[in-house]
């Protein structure tokens, strides 16, 4: 039986091949980006990969070594496990999120372009349009990593749009990346 | 005649190394479920014993972790194209601009 995104809970292991070559095939057919996110879903609990409606800062340590908050963002994803996320407050208070950006395409060559939106860079997770502005290209950084209480994410915030397996995938993918990529250190 | 031979000989060879690749991953799966410390290291000299130090233990840590970080790594990268630096340094700039327009306010530590 197929794996159901909307009510089973994990893709089984045995497919992980398949879902590889799944993602692969639709990014060479540029057709990702239309089965990205799930048009349908159930947002009363939240996931990894959620994307969120929240208008805050981004608190940081700042250059001098102090605490700040930057920015003004109103759009976040959740980078933080589904697992934590479902656990009660009180078990598991805390969770990440990192803010969506956002640029008008018609500024950003061709190249870079289609270098972002098949994720050849590392450092930012290209995110399909879910609606809006058709001139604008969204992605998260994901060197903004914030630390957000999930009694927020039970009231204030609100998810917008949710990952298909493709994209949860996906954001794997680039996550392990960003965080376990070679340095170099050991290179003979 | 000689291409299938080669064929069937790449093939089998490619058979026993997943089923090999299988078998380890197995040895390893028990380890890492394993709850009882006992248990644990009956099952760690079976596998030991099995696939040689080398393989179920890496010199970097226990457990083998850094082989099976590696297999993610590799399943992962299957599916992502090689990193362009260009693109990359052009979305960085890009990134460093917006942010250079936040407005930053400091917070006051309270002791």
């Amino acid at each position: 039986m197929a794996w159901d995104p909307t009510t089973d809970r994990w893709p089984p292991i045995y497919d992980a091949e398949e879902l590889a070559r799944t993602i692969n095939d639709l990014t060479r057919s540029g057709r990702l980006e239309k089965e990205f996110w799930l048009r349908q879903a159930d947002h009363s609990f939240l996931c990894q990969g959620d994307l969120l409606r929240l208008r805050s800062g981004a608190p940081v340590i700042a250059s001098d070594g102090e605490p700040g908050v930057a920015g003004d963002y109103s759009e976040w994803l959740v980078l933080g496990n589904t697992c934590d996320l479902s656990r009660p407050v009180h078990e598991v208070e805390w969770s990440q999120v990192v803010p969506v950006l956002k640029l008008k395409t018609s500024g950003i060559p061709t190249t870079r372009l289609d270098a972002l939106r098949t994720y050849a860079v590392v450092r930012q997770f290209f995110l399909p349009a879910w609606d809006g502005d058709a001139d604008e290209t969204a992605y998260a950084d994901l060197t903004r990593v914030v630390t957000i209480h999930k009694s927020t994410l039970e009231g204030r915030a609100h998810t917008a749009i949710r990952m298909s397996i493709h994209g949860w995938v996906m954001l794997h993918a680039c996550l392990v990346r960003f965080l376990a990529r070679d340095d170099g250190r050991h290179a003979a | 005649m000689i291409f299938e031979s080669a064929t069937l000989a790449m093939w089998m060879a490619a058979s026993a190394v997943a089923s090999r690749e299988r078998e380890q991953d197995t040895a390893l799966r028990r380890l890492r479920t394993s709850t009882s410390e006992t248990w644990m290291l009956e099952d760690q000299q079976t596998a030991l014993e099995e696939f040689g130090t080398a393989d179920v233990l890496a010199p970097e840590g226990p457990g083998g972790l850094v082989r099976e970080a590696s297999q993610i790594l590799e399943q992962y990268a299957r599916i992502l194209p090689p990193v362009d630096h260009e693109a990359e340094a052009y979305f960085d700039r890009k990134t460093a601009l917006l942010h250079a327009q936040e407005k930053m306010t400091k917070l006051t530590r309270k002791v």
